[in-house]
């Protein structure tokens, strides 16, 4: 009997902490937002949502998780803003609303010794598939190329894929053509630059935030990647990096909020910080 | 009465005590074990999951490595790899260390022996990345120099595992140098040898199991260095290319079973391709136990000729 007594207490007791936890959850949650998503954006978030816990007090935890996992935990309701680095499907834009939040570009960079300038899309594809293997092919030097690649599921390596690899086909489908293996393999913007840096023979491509003077951006083209050819949309490698909401949550001011500060003078020159570009002029 | 009391209760404690740290040392050697098994269980439990989605055979003989795309899983191409880069530097390591060992056991006066053993130490307590960063800004320009190809290479790793495994080959031959009975030393004297004839006639065949140690530990350390290898050898996932024009594979760009693994695993998703590079693991595990095995074995019978 003194048993029996004992355990409904400690069940009594077990149910008030519960019931005390999730009130505090409960209280703790009007004052958070969350966001999931693309890697590539993870930097630029965590800084936006530093400044903006300390104007406003919000909250703002950041996830990784990969662009299409962010979209799936917004449509789930897990996080409330999706980071995503690729544009939504037809399907997907039933229930969400893409907020285009900055933009990212490559840069396509060469040895200092090389004497190429510019490279079209179609050279690009050929060399990166393995089809061009000379520089002399593209009126350079007698030398063969040595590609610098990214490794398989790095989204740098997904943007090159997306606006490089695809060849249209007779039917105008598109079909992504594959990379060759024989490339030098880097897991890094900074370590495909130094690889390209080192190797005269090289080619390799890179964040545009990651280049400096110690290798040779190539035109792509015919179009630099300056600053105004990315915002004017003219330099072909750029993909905007997005924040994707749920239909209708906008009226719900702590996110709003939040957009709004991201899209705003300060918020924008925190992604130029970042090495990204902002997404608008 | 009362001095067997305090007598009594003293015993008390220091039984207790005793016991305390018994169940503590008890613990630590647990705690090894335990996390060996854990670890082990857990590397083969998720290599074994790849095996559900590909066959064996096109893991391990498989030539192509593109895990997202294409689906392709076969780490022959690195198996090779890290064969050829692990006894290319055993070739340049081996009679250097044995050299080096030799010098400082039988040759050497004092005083230069207390420079070159902190040295050689010294060499082992270096990080790989270090080594990475040497090789990268000098030996891969100096393999540029000699011949027009990217400069990252096997011959690179090769060059910078054989300083990184001299350490352990030149200590360990040089003790079981040491430990050759000064008997068969002067025998050999006696029978009006020159030192080199007593040195490659008898000394350093009574220190063979030693030597082979050494060897074999060295092997071990050079197949599972990952870091600075990965700095030098350009991670490119195919086949070296054994031709003339590359030094039968030395100039070649490769990749091996160990660079693979941290070159992948951080842009690696949930799935085959995690399983994958756990199964790589798995293999550079099994050989490392077999290394192991081998060297355990002959450092019991240099204790048994003892």
């Amino acid at each position: 009997m003194n048993q029996f007594k004992s355990s409904i207490f400690k069940s009594f007791q077990l149910s008030v902490l519960i019931l005390l936890l999730s009130s505090l959850c409960s209280f703790a949650k009007d004052n958070v937002i969350t966001v999931a998503g693309s890697t590539t954006i993870l930097p630029v978030s965590e800084k936006w949502a530093k400044v903006f816990k300390n104007k406003t007090g919000v909250i703002v935890n950041v996830h990784g998780g990969g662009s299409t996992g962010g979209i799936k935990a917004t449509r789930l309701g897990t996080a409330d803003i999706g980071a995503s680095s690729r544009e939504l499907s037809e399907g997907e834009k039933k229930s969400l609303k893409e907020i285009v939040i900055g933009k990212d570009a490559l840069a396509v960079i060469v040895n200092k010794s090389n004497p190429i300038e510019s490279i079209t899309i179609d050279d690009l594809r050929k060399i990166f598939a393995g089809g061009i293997k000379n520089w002399k092919e593209l009126n350079g030097e007698d030398k063969p190329i040595q590609v610098v690649n990214r490794e398989s599921g790095s989204g740098t390596r997904d943007l090159f894929v997306d606006a490089v690899m695809k060849a249209e086909l007779a039917d105008k489908t598109q079909k992504i053509i594959p990379m060759a293996l024989t490339s030098i393999v880097n897991n890094s913007n900074a370590e495909v630059k130094e690889s390209v840096k080192l190797i005269p023979s090289s080619i390799g491509y890179v964040s545009v935030g990651f280049t400096d003077e110690t290798v040779k951006i190539l035109k792509v083209n015919s179009v630099s990647p300056t600053n105004e050819n990315i915002l004017s949309g003219d330099y072909p490698l750029v993909r905007n990096l997005y924040y994707l909401v749920k239909n209708g949550v906008t009226s719900n001011k702590k996110i709003s909020k939040f957009i709004s500060y991201i899209l705003s003078r300060e918020g924008q020159e925190l992604i130029l910080e970042e090495g990204f570009f902002p997404s608008t002029n | 009465m009362n001095k067997y009391l305090t007598q009594k209760s003293n015993r008390f404690w220091t039984d207790f005590v005793n016991n305390l740290m018994a169940n503590i040392f008890f613990l630590s050697a647990f705690i090894a074990v335990v996390s060996l098994f854990l670890i082990t269980a857990y590397v083969f439990y998720n290599g074994a999951k790849l095996f559900t989605v590909i066959a064996m055979p096109d893991f391990l003989f498989g030539f192509d490595w593109e895990p997202v795309n294409q689906k392709l899983f076969g780490i022959l191409p690195m198996i090779v790899s890290s064969f050829y880069v692990t006894f290319g530097s055993l070739l340049i390591s081996i009679p250097l260390g044995i050299g080096c060992a030799i010098f400082l056991a039988e040759i050497a006066s004092q005083p230069v022996q207390r420079i070159v053993r902190p040295a050689v130490q010294l060499l082992a307590g270096i990080p790989s990345v270090v080594y990475g960063l040497f090789g990268l800004a000098l030996v891969v320009p100096l393999i540029q120099q000699f011949a027009d190809v990217a400069g990252l290479s096997i011959l690179a790793a090769i060059i910078i595992l054989s300083i990184m495994i001299l350490p352990t080959i030149i200590s360990i031959s040089e003790d079981s140098i040491r430990a050759v009975p000064k008997e068969v030393k002067e025998s050999s004297i006696a029978l009006g040898t020159t030192k080199w004839q007593t040195i490659f006639g008898a000394v350093l065949p009574a220190s063979t199991s030693g030597i082979i140690t050494a060897v074999v530990l060295a092997l071990g350390r050079a197949f599972g260095e990952a870091m600075a290898v990965k700095m030098v050898i350009g991670n490119t996932q195919t086949m070296p290319s054994f031709s003339p024009e590359s030094l039968f594979g030395l100039l070649s760009l490769a990749r091996t079973l160990t660079t693979n693994i941290i070159g992948d695993i951080e842009y690696a998703e949930a799935g085959p391709h995690q399983d994958a590079l756990f199964a790589t693991g798995a293999i550079l595990f099994i050989f490392i136990i077999v290394t192991n095995a081998i060297s355990y074995m002959f450092r019991r019978r240099i204790h048994e000729i003892r």
